[in-house]
């Protein structure tokens, strides 16, 4: 024992207060690796958020808008939201068109259908865990995403002509 | 030594907090970092979802003017059907009223009399349909693009705004700065209207409904494939000018062809005319005239053209000079004339329609529409958001201030974070033409195939953003 005694004083720990300073000084660097740790973890909980977020958005509005879940980004929850955006403003059509007594032919949806789009919000929580306690604990990041949606091709390659024509010939011309 | 030992932790202390020092700096550098690249992505996040949505209701919009398109042409072949029923009507009644009151085909003529009111009202009726069709929905084609425009702008600031209210949006959109759906395209729409038609009951709908017998079979499909020229001015234009031998040729038409037999016969007699009143010289004739009166000189006198009706006269040196009428190219103009000046007398069009706004004018006020730089993927279908927001003043103190002390006082307040940045997105528009489903869709028809589609890119070709 006196010899480790020996040892550290000839070391320069020679006094409780050159203990303490040593000790303020390590504890200071361990402060910033856990601090820096802590900044890390949060910028890989953000990308996760964001990330998913972005992945979740580009697939549901490249699938017409299905909701879909991020395939990669794990640890992060995304909740893709799918709503009404607007509507053509084509009252005027759709009431003169629907008065020659159409409206059921395949592309007539494009007057009236919602248009869509997708929001995405993500959230992921920092890993990592300093002391048995995770790091910045409760704390959760988030990443918003918003795209508009494609949409389905409402016509075939014949077009819509034939039908338009028979529908209004047949209500309104056939047999004078 | 303990003098040492005090010297040694001292400076291990000051070392030491030194590098304390430097590594906080690095710490806090890397968090505006951070920070920086957070803000970076998040305005390109706005500036895709400003783009998507733009184009995402700019497709819509498309899908709307072809659907419209399809819409006003689908009206157009019955109102051939019911104009070509009419006519064929009024052309059976001088065959058949004459046999009354107790001829064979008197039945006709009573059925026509009787039922011709009903074919004109229908005929009124179609008439006003189409030209109320054609004026609102060939408007809202027009417009719909720039309503769409700035619903979009209005939703996606709305939404922006309530995730962060700092972010500036603003958009580049050809939609706003005009019409990005030009007409010029009623010829089109005519043209698919006549080919759809032509193949079903619409065309001679009038027999036997209306009337158990057409004497004159066959013409209210003449009549159709004319209409497109005559109503929609697909070559009218080039007809009226004498360059087409595509017109009309209502050769069934009594008081057609009666019209073109005294045409002709009067240019002939002119002809005959102008040679015998030619005394040794060339004879004068009208321009009318000259079109059909071929002169040369004969072997002999009456040495005329094989088929040819003419007449000779004798120059002063004593050469003969047959000339010959050409009735059959006579007969054929005159033919496609007097169809022609019949077809307008009875659809009640102007005299001539020399230009796009008359003709839009004759239809309804407006007309179908085509992208106005044409093709599939038209350069002004696109538009670009832009986003812009400062970098938090926070952050940009934390890098000054870290930045100055490593530099020992030297450094300047960064420009790069307080430099307004533009995060542009753009989208396109387009017609997935010759891929997928849509593939054999000839270019003319292109607008009136519902299926635009849209996607993103990172610019607009041609266009300033």
């Amino acid at each position: 024992m006196k010899r480790y005694l020996r040892r550290a004083r000839s070391r320069g720990v020679s006094s409780i207060s050159n203990v303490l300073e040593s000790a303020m000084v390590m504890g200071w660097f361990v402060a910033l690796l856990v601090g820096e740790r802590a900044v890390s973890s949060a910028a890989d909980a953000r990308r996760k958020a964001e990330s998913a977020a972005s992945e979740s958005a580009t697939s549901s509005s490249a699938q017409n808008c299905t909701a879909k879940q991020p395939s990669v980004a794990a640890g992060a929850n995304a909740s893709p939201s799918v709503g009404n955006a607007g509507k053509p403003d084509v009252a005027s059509a759709i009431s003169l068109v629907q008065g020659l007594g159409l409206g059921g032919e395949r592309t007539f949806p494009n007057y009236t259908q919602q248009m869509k789009s997708v929001k995405v919000k993500a959230t992921a929580s920092p890993d990592g865990v300093v002391g048995g306690e995770p790091i910045l604990d409760g704390k959760q990041f988030e990443g918003e995403r918003a795209l508009g949606c494609t949409e389905k091709s409402l016509d075939v390659p014949k077009g819509t002509l034939e039908d338009y024509r028979q529908k209004l010939w047949t209500k309104n011309l056939q047999g004078y | 030594m303990l003098l040492r030992d005090r010297r040694g932790a001292i400076a291990l202390t000051v070392s030491q907090m030194f590098l304390g020092a430097v590594s906080l700096g690095i710490g806090m550098f890397r968090g505006t970092d951070v920070n920086a690249a957070f803000h970076s992505e998040n305005q390109v996040a706005h500036a895709d979802y400003g783009a998507s949505k733009l184009a995402a209701d700019h497709a819509r919009s498309a899908n709307v003017v072809v659907n419209n398109n399809v819409v006003m042409a689908s009206i157009m072949g019955p109102r051939f059907g019911v104009e070509a029923d009419n006519i064929t009507l009024d052309a059976n009644l001088p065959l058949t009223c004459p046999s009354c009151p107790h001829g064979a085909l008197c039945k006709l003529c009573t059925q026509n009399k009787a039922n011709k009111p009903r074919a004109e009202a229908k005929l009124q009726w179609v008439r006003a349909q189409q030209k109320t069709l054609w004026g609102t929905l060939g408007k809202l084609s027009g417009k719909i693009d720039n309503l769409a425009s700035q619903q979009a702008q209005g939703l996606v600031k709305g939404d922006v705004a309530k995730s962060d209210s700092k972010v500036n949006l603003r958009f580049d959109d050809p939609a706003q700065k005009g019409e990005i759906w030009g007409g010029g395209n009623a010829g089109t729409a005519c043209k698919l209207a006549s080919k759809d038609v032509l193949p079903t009951q619409v065309t001679g709908h009038a027999f036997p409904t209306l009337v158990d017998k057409n004497l004159l079979d066959g013409l209210p499909k003449t009549l159709e494939q004319a209409m497109p020229q005559m109503i929609c001015q697909l070559s009218s234009l080039a007809m009226s000018k004498g360059g087409s031998s595509d017109g009309p040729k209502l050769d069934q038409l009594k008081e057609v062809t009666d019209k073109t037999t005294a045409d002709c016969d009067e240019l002939e007699k002119s002809m005959k005319a102008s040679v015998a009143d030619a005394t040794g010289s060339r004879p004068t004739f009208s321009s009318d005239v000259a079109k059909y009166a071929q002169c040369s000189t004969a072997a002999k006198k009456g040495g005329l053209t094989e088929g040819g009706v003419g007449a000779w006269y004798q120059t002063s040196s004593g050469k003969t000079v047959s000339c010959v009428f050409d009735r059959k190219k006579c007969d054929d103009d005159k033919l496609e004339d007097n169809s022609e000046e019949f077809l307008r007398d009875k659809l009640g069009l102007p005299e001539q329609i020399t230009n796009a706004a008359s003709l839009a004018s004759s239809l309804g006020g407006s007309e179908t529409r085509k992208p106005s730089q044409g093709g599939a993927s038209p350069k002004n279908f696109c538009a670009c958001t832009f986003a812009d927001k400062p970098v938090d003043e926070t952050m940009v103190n934390i890098s000054d201030a870290v930045r100055k002390i490593s530099s020992f006082g030297q450094s300047e307040p960064s420009e790069a974070l307080r430099k307004k940045r533009d995060y542009r997105s753009c989208g396109k528009w387009y017609f997935p033409d010759r891929k997928g489903q849509f593939a054999s869709t000839p270019q003319d028809e292109t607008p009136f195939v519902a299926a635009w589609k849209w996607q993103q890119t990172s610019s607009c070709p041609g266009g300033g953003s």
